[in-house]
């Protein structure tokens, strides 16, 4: 799963003048303003990081760091249509990745991915997901698992993943259910193609 | 079949839980393999999600330190008159704390900042369940896999519910382990939305050495939008929106279901005698003050026979342990409730959905230092332990003060 391909995007901002006016008052450290930001965001950010790590209580001191990194250099926040969720989650992955090379200084890897570009087997094996389904999901396109992502990790609706995507609704229909039936297919062991469509 | 017959038959799936009926045994066939795919991949996300509600007091917690850590507050000369603090007050005056009572402070603070902090997430869909609202529902577990089992029920499908450490379990006979849930089991839960079709459970009950055929799920069950003089119907599902402002009930009758809104109000005055509502015979009402479209509910009291049967028709229907006293102490999150039949523990933890009802009471009174010492409460919720007393508060009713008695 390429990170760059849903990292960066916040849920649609219903209200993209709402959300340059919050990232405005987060930007002068207004904790009201923070404390909407942890309520719209905080899930996302630790799901983020407990897909690339073993422990709840690690997942958990990681996300809250990004959220008292992000509030520490708030005047450094520089909103131009960038949702805040992208910024949380780009100081949440730099963090799990110093958090990976410290353990590899240790000499603990096997809790943990030691490469900088977290694989896929190593996200299953943090978060438990069933080794035929991340086998299933490496025969993909990037779009297909961009689709699966948002909607069945991040519970995005068809709508949302429209926006995240630039695409209408109809294809992402249409994109969710070429990817579910080529998993289907590759975990019954056909050779389904990767990639392929039905 | 067409792939765009296939892609509105799938969506149609995933939004209900269930495969349209209109579908062809091929179509079904179909849907209901990419059906089993999304199941597993949401079985994963739904476990996450449940992990993120439990850890969200906690890092609420942390960072409103954090941030008030970061404020230098500006000096001003003048002396201010010494003002008493109140129990949280004087709980947190800064070095008294022992790294012990640093950890229990911080449960404390969650506790507070449920109450006080309010999702920003107003999006509202028509499915019955809006996420970060607390729930009570009623079903029969029909799968259960890696601390997420599913409950069907038959007015609203399946729900995948997460199971943590923070989700107690009993019986009939006490508490139960997390992983002793087993299809068929008939169960009452209660918790957080965090998602869609799921919920992070904090109280489980089960029916005691029964177990019943999962039911089928009927259509979404519509709204009720004008009055229907007369109309009553068992409670199957509560929901309560974290800011006190939405309330619904979802009304089982003898020939149909309906979602009801109600003013949440009176939902607060109904829960206070009533805690645990799933169960309750009701009867809707209407008052000239309420908007169109919200009514109130009145118990029916001494009903003869409910017009509908319960999930579990053979036996007694999963409970929780319903506590309604007066609160004469409090130590840390534990308040101690004195009832007819003794003293009893009622501990808040951070999944605890807090009501203030009629008490005056609001949030702010709460963070300030408000034990609420001297309040009348009405509580749901589960023995913590085996032959224990004390009592994990899934919901909370804060009544107000009782009357004074009157003067011989």
């Amino acid at each position: 799963m390429r990170e760059t391909e849903v990292d960066d995007d916040g849920p649609p901002a219903k209200n993209p003048g709402d959300a340059e006016a919050l990232a405005g008052r987060a930007v002068q450290r207004d904790p009201g303003a923070w404390e909407q930001i942890f309520e719209l965001h905080y899930r996302n950010v630790f799901a983020f990081v407990r897909y690339r790590l073993r422990s709840v209580d690690e997942a958990e001191d990681i996300a809250s760091q990004a959220f008292e990194i992000a509030y520490s250099r708030a005047d450094r926040f520089n909103y131009q249509g960038i949702p805040i969720e992208g910024w949380l989650i780009g100081i949440a992955r730099n963090l799990v990745r110093d958090h990976i090379k410290k353990l590899g200084r240790r000499g603990i890897d096997d809790e943990f991915d030691d490469t900088l570009e977290l694989s896929e087997p190593d996200q299953a094996d943090a978060i438990g997901l069933r080794r035929d389904l991340l086998t299933a999901m490496q025969t993909l396109t990037g779009d297909q698992r961009q689709v699966i992502e948002l909607r069945f990790l991040r519970d995005r609706s068809v709508a949302e993943t429209a926006v995240v995507m630039n695409r209408s609704e109809d294809a992402v229909k249409n994109l969710q259910r070429r990817a579910l039936a080529a998993m289907q297919r590759a975990m019954v062991g056909d050779g389904y193609p990767p990639g392929g469509t039905v | 079949m067409t792939p765009d017959r296939l892609d509105d038959l799938l969506e149609r799936a995933l939004e209900t839980g269930a495969v349209p009926a209109d579908a062809t045994d091929g179509e079904r066939a179909e849907v209901e393999r990419m059906l089993t795919v999304a199941g597993g991949l949401k079985l994963n996300a739904t476990r996450v999600s449940g992990e993120a509600n439990g850890v969200m007091p906690t890092a609420r917690a942390r960072f409103q330190r954090h941030m008030q850590e970061q404020h230098t507050p500006e000096r001003v000369p003048v002396s201010a008159p010494h003002l008493e603090r109140g129990f949280l007050g004087r709980f947190f005056s800064g070095r008294m704390l022992t790294m012990g009572s640093s950890v229990a402070a911080m449960a404390v603070v969650a506790v507070v900042a449920v109450l006080v902090l309010q999702p920003f997430n107003e999006v509202e869909t028509a499915a019955a369940l809006t996420v970060d609202d607390y729930v009570q529902i009623e079903g029969v577990v029909s799968a259960s896999e890696g601390g997420v089992v599913t409950v069907q029920s038959s007015e609203i499908g399946n729900l995948q519910i997460a199971l943590s450490d923070l989700t107690s379990v009993t019986d009939g006979n006490g508490v139960r382990g997390i992983t002793s849930l087993k299809p068929g089991d008939p169960v009452l839960v209660s918790g957080v939305v965090t998602a869609k079709r799921s919920i992070a459970a904090s109280n489980v009950a089960v029916a005691e050495n029964q177990t019943v055929p999962t039911p089928s799920a009927k259509a979404k069950p519509p709204i009720l939008k004008s009055f229907r003089p007369g109309l009553q119907g068992s409670i199957r599902l509560i929901t309560l929106s974290p800011d006190g402002k939405r309330a619904q009930v979802l009304l089982v009758m003898a020939e149909e279901s309906l979602l009801v809104d109600v003013d949440p109000k009176s939902m607060d005055q109904f829960l206070a005698g009533s805690p645990q509502a799933v169960g309750v015979l009701v009867k809707v009402v209407e008052a000239p003050d309420l908007r169109k479209g919200v009514f109130r509910l009145q118990p029916v009291e001494q009903p003869t026979a409910s017009p509908t049967p319960r999930t579990n028709p053979a036996g007694t229907p999963p409970q929780f342990q319903n506590v309604k006293g007066l609160v004469v102490g409090r130590a840390l999150n534990v308040l101690m409730v004195r009832t007819e039949s003794g003293t009893i523990p009622v501990v808040l933890k951070g999944t605890t959905s807090i009501r203030f009802g009629s008490s005056g009471l609001t949030p702010d009174d709460v963070r300030n230092g408000e034990t609420v010492i001297g309040y009348e409460v009405a509580v749901t919720g589960n023995p913590e332990e085996p032959n224990g007393r004390r009592v994990v508060a899934t919901l909370i009713v804060i009544i107000g003060k009782p009357s004074p008695a009157p003067a011989r």
